[in-house]
């Protein structure tokens, strides 16, 4: 009978090489990606994987108090996908809409001429009633 | 020993999801499929990894960190999904020649349902 | 005579600029090249100095080719100052002790002095935490002092911006084209806003899913910061990284519920007031310390028995102050950057 600690070291040691190679992988797809979300999806898998590979260098170092790091790149990582979609999305709305979806927003330079000149000749666009 | 045939079993599986993953990321040929994928891989392969931790370390403060890593993991993955398709939808032009969509205005309601038929399928 | 000088002048300048005498320009026109053939010919050829002069030339030849020169120059003194840096930092590397030496110069007393007797004169269970909150305050607050500057500088060039869309004007009605003789103040000064910059918050959306997350995950969020934050005497964190987790909760809830929401509690005056009144506060406790170490004064903050929460001296309200600038620098460069106000 093999010793327990031998095979559940050989176990954890092993998938944590396997892990390491996945990323080595999914960076791959971050360079190669055509588009900039496939950049994110990458980063994102990248991050969950770092994190499973983080909690099993804590149990074969033996530290309990790695896992903390775990909690903190989990969160750190969702916020960054969050923020960069958001900000795409946003400057698309800003921008006069998008190719595929119709939503009826003025663009910023044509919300501004018309703030504009409603301040410039205030007493025009209160008298002229037709 | 039960518990590490257990985890050994349990860390295999999340192997195995994570491997096909990767290899899955490559395989895809549009992106909207590619964020199927990653949601899969985000998800189950992280539950089977931690879950395989937790059963080798017993009742501790550290099962009960992993298990709030996991609970996270699960709330967070399908929002970031969805973030990144809707912005995938904004700005991609060529959206046309991967999927059928439909049109709604701002009330939501249906103006046109853009679903090719077979002979457009086979005639672009 | 003055006139023989201004002549003598005139040619000098000529000369350099290059308007100098041309054949064309000359009375005697030149002597047509002789009737040889072909071969003969050539060895009658002008050279090519007296065809025109060398300021010409050389200022035609400044215009042509300095640029391409002048890059091809930059290009390769840049390369070679690359490697001779990189040879001077190679070369200093291999001459530096081995990695783990016992005879280093890093491995003197004082390490000694931390590890053995740090516990027992900080109070803190962190060794870390007690070093850079008690040993040497002076540097994390050297740090905190640095964030704090850059946000400063950064909110006074962004804050331009908005400035500038304000417009002061003033209307003196006493002397008013009318006529009509008044009586009350003598001028009016407002302050208007002509121009109009749309902010990007503006054009944003409501996402109930993620509305749906960050109703969950806010508070469980700031929570895990906080906690980083108290026990950094006692576990990994401090105020660094707590203070980090804090601005990620104020961050999602600015992208899910809207900036207006956050800056209605977190705006640019409760911003300054808060930084400035935590450095302020790091520098009186610290001062204190310095003040008793240099006099031989006893200082009277207890350390307290180790692994405790209120234990370490004074390492809690540092670590909370330096948290506080943390996580407001952070949110406010975040702000700043994509609305352009905080």
């Amino acid at each position: 009978m093999p010793d327990i600690n031998n095979l559940k070291n050989y176990l954890l040691i092993g998938s944590a090489v396997f892990l390491s190679i996945t990323i080595f992988a999914c960076l791959l797809r971050a360079i190669l990606g055509p588009r900039f979300t496939d950049r994110i999806i990458a980063a994102n898998i990248i991050g969950t994987k770092t994190i499973a590979l983080i909690s099993i260098m804590s149990l074969i170092v033996g530290e309990d108090y790695l896992v903390d790091i775990c909690l903190i790149y989990a969160i750190i990582s969702f916020l960054s996908v969050v923020v960069l979609a958001r900000s795409v999305i946003e400057q698309k709305h800003k921008s006069g809409g998008s190719n595929n979806i119709n939503n009826n927003s003025h663009s910023a330079d044509d919300l501004r001429s018309m703030i504009q000149q409603i301040w410039r000749e205030p007493f025009n666009y209160i008298f002229e009633e037709q | 020993m039960l518990r590490i045939i257990i985890a050994a079993l349990l860390m295999l599986a999340g192997l195995f999801v994570l491997g096909v993953a990767t290899i899955g990321i490559f395989r895809f040929s549009t992106m909207l499929n590619r964020i199927h994928i990653a949601a899969k891989c985000d998800t189950l392969g992280a539950l089977l990894v931690l879950s395989s931790l937790i059963v080798l370390s017993g009742m501790t403060i550290f099962s009960l960190k992993l298990l709030l890593v996991i609970i996270f993991l699960w709330l967070s993955n399908p929002v970031s999904s969805h973030l990144v398709a809707r912005a995938e939808v904004k700005t991609n032009p060529d959206l046309n020649k991967i999927c059928d969509f439909m049109r709604f205005d701002e009330q939501g309601n249906l103006i046109k349902l853009n679903i090719k038929t077979d002979d457009e399928v086979s005639a672009s | 005579m003055f006139e023989e000088f201004k002549n003598l002048w005139r040619r000098f300048y000529n000369w350099t600029v290059g308007n100098g005498p041309r054949p064309e320009n000359e009375v005697i026109p030149p002597e047509p090249p002789p009737d040889l053939p072909f071969t003969r010919r050539l060895e009658l050829k002008r050279s090519r100095f007296q065809e025109r002069p060398l300021a010409s030339r050389y200022n035609e030849w400044l215009e042509r080719k300095s640029l391409h020169v002048f890059s091809m120059l930059y290009l390769g003194m840049s390369i070679l100052t690359c490697l001779l840096f990189m040879a001077l930092l190679l070369s200093t590397v291999a001459e530096l002790p081995s990695f783990g030496d016992a005879n280093n110069p890093v491995n003197n007393e004082v390490i000694k002095r931390y590890i053995e007797r740090g516990g027992q004169e900080t109070g803190a269970q962190n060794i870390v935490a007690g070093m850079i909150l008690d040993y040497r305050a002076f540097d994390t607050f050297g740090e905190s002092a640095v964030l704090f500057t850059a946000a400063i500088s950064v909110l006074m060039l962004l804050g331009a911006v908005r400035r500038a869309d304000t417009e002061e004007i003033s209307i003196d009605l006493n002397n008013a084209s009318d006529g009509i003789l008044r009586r009350g103040p003598p001028s009016l000064n407002l302050k208007i806003t002509t121009g109009f910059t749309p902010r990007i918050h503006m054009f944003r959306k409501n996402d109930a899913i993620l509305r749906g997350v960050a109703v969950l995950s806010i508070p469980a969020i700031i929570l895990l910061g906080l906690t980083v934050i108290i026990n950094g005497h006692l576990s990994p964190g401090g105020g660094f990284s707590g203070g980090a987790i804090l601005s990620v909760a104020l961050m999602l809830c600015a992208n899910a519920y809207g900036f207006e929401q956050v800056h209605a509690f977190f705006d640019e005056h409760v911003f300054i007031r808060f930084s400035s009144l935590a450095l302020m506060i790091y520098a009186v406790l610290k001062g204190w310390s310095f003040f008793s170490g240099a006099n031989h004064i006893e200082s009277g903050i207890p350390t307290g028995t180790i692994g405790e929460i209120l234990s370490g001296g004074l390492i809690l309200p540092l670590n909370i102050c330096v948290g506080l600038i943390v996580a407001g620098t952070l949110y406010g460069f975040y702000a700043l950057f994509s609305e352009g106000e905080i």
